[in-house]
């Protein structure tokens, strides 16, 4: 039975192969297009060389929280070059000359403020020409917000708790992070409120707080979705970040490292969503074609055959998975050597497109032997493969949806997928994708089995 | 033998095949005649296990095919009504995949293949895609590919519908060969003289029912002695159809266009009539052809209707 599935799908591939405008517009157009997408998105679609904004920095603060604001941004090397101003009226001159891209003005009373819980605006200049600056400071000062909350918290603990001398350790850290998310919500709030919106841009600012880590350490994926941005979405704290407190002692120092998660590109974001976009799209149209050939009298030819209807939907199954593999695997390869975009490790990748594959195979398996209409399934062809595209997080990023569409997303294959290729790239590790990479599997054969009881079985209304 | 018993097949209210049965007997070259949408492809997706029939059974040999489809389906090689190969492989490699799918494999296949490319005549072409084919080339390794496994029975659904007179010949030739050497061969068309030619014992379907049934002479000779006048005439024709219809030489009287179509038992009597009956309109006779009794003239007397006029106006529904 394997055997004869194995011929029909090698047959399939063959005609697939052999058609150079097939193979062309399966190929091609979707690298075209991804290449398109890295063009208009310029500087932020590269993995290896994005800007490091310069912003000049006033401190008018002579507290202790100003003071850790202005070298936690020194800290950001990889974001920001920091360029001491003395007052605001020189840093919006250099902004005005070009001379920096940015400036950020800690008020008089940042200190005090942050210190009674309150909320602070800092002031953010940048031109035009450099909105990204503007949120990438956003989201800096927002991640420093969350950081400066979650000691605000644990202080409090001390305070409440005299036997509490000790530095906090990470457990304790993770314990807090839900309440430690509430009160960072205030002060980030109002370090937000220093910029504009985080929109398209935020999406790499949201790599720094991935980088930085402090702020994302204790509230992981909550934290960061407050700022719109992309979050690595297993929930991991990161590990190696670390909190001291001096007891009641009203210093406070910041032990700042690099988290174990990396950093993911817009372009890194968006070739795994046009990929799976792709792959998606291109797997309802093979189901168009599954229903054209029920039409036709090959698909008699085969019924006649003495085979099982199940070994031909295998087949079917077969075939359509090998191609979404090979495309996808195209793909994802064309966006790592010719567009330069960062992906996760090769086997984690193979690991999901292969669950990917098949379960778009099943989608595809059980839309074209279960629908008689061609015109059906070039309709879900066209809108439902979008919506599926636009659920799944392809054209928007999922983690800035609603609770309720980051759920649908994650039911979606594509939603899977496209979320367990981003967290390959920021580093989760093998044996945090073999239950996702199970689910699509499932879902594929799932599909495709119900695909089989349909398709090549003996027709009580025609063929 | 091949036995098809009440076989019932119904689309919503209509009625695609009704309560049809006959028997094929190993060897036998068997026609199923009708026209367009007399039920004669339904007929065969019934008998092929592509379509369950309401009611009614199909058998080969005691096995029915509602029990023991892969016994059935192994003894029988189908060519379909249209072209039904994959067209960018070459005709080797379509042969060399449906034998796979019949389970063919190794020397048998290799032996089946080269007999195959014989018979259809595509031994020199044997590395050519399919979409290279001429019509009549695909045509032929069409019914190749329902040969590959050396079937009892081949079925033949339409196989030279919209083919150049060469290749025409050429199949029909091959399919009297195979039927020569011991292979069934059941053979639908609304053409009658490939029927005529090709088969001992026929079926006659209309409307999805069997409207005549055995041997090729037998049927021949339901339209009695009659012989089918067709004249071809020129200006008013007016009231000739009633005037010939009232008179008992003629019978089955039709005019289409220009041309007069009836049957009579005496040849020259009819014409003669005829003749005279024509001076007296404001039209002239062109041309006259008797034809002696034959199929058409079965189901002209069977069905009121040429077969010729019935492709023309029948539905999709073979």
């Amino acid at each position: 039975m394997i055997r004869l599935s194995f011929s029909i799908a090698l047959i399939q591939w063959k005609q697939l192969i052999r058609d150079r405008r097939a193979f062309i517009m399966l190929i091609a157009f979707p690298v075209m297009l991804t290449s398109i997408l890295s063009f208009a998105l310029g500087g932020l679609f590269s993995g290896t060389t994005h800007q490091i904004s310069k912003v000049a920095v006033v401190n008018e603060d002579r507290g202790a929280a100003g003071a850790q604001l202005v070298d936690y941004l020194r800290q950001q090397t990889g974001f920001v070059r920091v360029v001491d101003v003395s007052n605001a009226a020189e840093a919006l001159n250099e902004v005005n000359q070009g001379q920096v891209d940015g400036a950020l003005v800690i008020p008089r009373s940042f200190t005090s403020e942050t210190g009674q819980g309150k909320t602070v605006a800092l002031p953010v200049e940048v031109t035009s020409a450099h909105s990204f600056t503007r949120d990438l400071v956003n989201q800096l000062v927002s991640s420093y917000g969350l950081e400066l909350a979650d000691v605000q918290y644990l202080k409090t603990i001390a305070t409440q708790s005299p036997a509490m001398k000790s530095p906090v350790t990470n457990s304790a850290l993770n314990n807090a992070g839900s309440t430690g998310a509430t009160s960072a919500g205030a002060t980030s709030a109002g370090a937000t409120s220093a910029g504009a919106t985080s929109t398209g841009a935020a999406s790499t600012g949201a790599a720094s707080t991935g980088a930085t880590s402090t702020g994302a350490t204790s509230t992981g994926a909550t934290s960061t979705n407050s700022t719109g941005g992309l979050a690595p979405t297993t929930g991991k704290a990161a590990s190696s970040s670390s909190v001291v407190s001096q007891g009641t002692s009203p210093a406070v120092t910041f032990i700042n490292s690099m988290s174990n998660l990396r950093p993911v590109t817009a372009g890194s974001y968006y070739a795994i969503g046009m990929m799976v976009m792709f792959l998606l799209s291109n797997a309802i149209s093979r189901a168009t074609s599954m229903v054209q050939e029920r039409r036709g009298d090959r698909y008699k030819r085969l019924l006649a055959a003495p085979v099982g209807h199940v070994t031909l939907a295998i087949g079917q199954w077969l075939a359509t998975f090998l191609i979404m593999l090979v495309q996808g695997a195209i793909l994802l390869l064309c966006s790592r050597f010719i567009l330069q975009i960062q992906l996760g490790p090769v086997g984690q990748t193979a690991l999901v497109l292969a669950g990917y594959a098949a379960s778009v195979a099943g989608i595809s398996t059980l839309l074209g032997s279960t629908i008689r209409s061609v015109q059906v399934v070039n309709g879900l062809a066209s809108i439902g493969a979008n919506i599926a595209a636009v659920l799944g997080g392809s054209i928007f990023p999922i983690y800035g949806f609603p609770q309720m569409m980051q759920w649908i997303a994650q039911v979606l294959p594509n939603g899977q997928a496209l979320t367990r290729l981003v967290d390959s790239v920021m580093g989760v590790s093998t044996a945090e994708l073999w239950i996702p990479v199970f689910y699509l599997v499932f879902v594929g054969i799932f599909l495709g089995t119900l695909g089989g009881i349909r398709y090549g079985a003996p027709s009580r209304k025609g063929v | 033998m091949l036995e098809v018993e009440s076989l019932h097949k119904r689309f919503g209210q209509h009625v695609a095949v009704d309560n049809i049965s006959f028997q094929v007997k190993k060897g036998d070259a068997f026609g199923l005649l009708g026209p367009n949408g007399a039920g004669k492809s339904t007929t065969l997706s019934m008998m092929t296990g592509l379509l369950i029939p309401n009611s009614g059974e199909v058998r080969l040999d005691g096995h029915r095919l509602k029990d023991e489809p892969k016994y059935l389906k192994q003894r029988m090689g189908l060519v379909p009504q249209s072209i039904a190969l994959y067209e960018n492989l070459t005709a080797e490699e379509n042969l060399r995949f449906w034998g796979q799918i019949y389970g063919v494999t190794g020397a048998k296949l290799r032996d089946n293949l080269d007999w195959c490319l014989q018979v259809a005549g595509l031994t020199e072409h044997r590395k050519q895609l399919a979409k290279r084919f001429s019509g009549g080339m695909q045509r032929r390794l069409n019914i190749a590919v329902a040969m590959i496994h050396r079937p009892e029975i081949l079925i033949m659904d339409e196989p030279t519908v919209g083919i150049d007179p060469q290749s025409r010949n050429h199949i029909l030739e091959t399919v009297k060969t195979l039927n020569r050497e011991g292979m069934t061969v059941i053979y639908t068309s609304h053409y009658m003289e490939e029927v005529q030619y090709l088969c001992q014992r026929l079926a006659i379907m209309d409307n999805g029912e069997l409207i005549a049934y055995g041997n090729l002479e037998d049927v021949r000779q339901l339209a009695g002695a009659r012989s089918t006048i067709t004249m071809q005439l020129s200006g008013e024709i007016g009231d000739l159809t009633r005037q010939l219809e009232h008179d008992m030489t003629f019978q089955n009287v039709q005019v289409e266009g220009d041309t007069l179509v009836f049957q009579a038992q005496n040849a020259a009597v009819a014409v003669s009539r005829a003749v005279s009956i024509i001076a007296n309109q404001s039209c002239e006779l062109q041309k006259i052809d008797v034809a002696q009794p034959n199929l058409e003239s079965a189901f002209l007397h069977l069905t009121g209707r040429r077969l010729r006029d019935s492709v023309g106006e029948a539905g999709d529904q073979g």
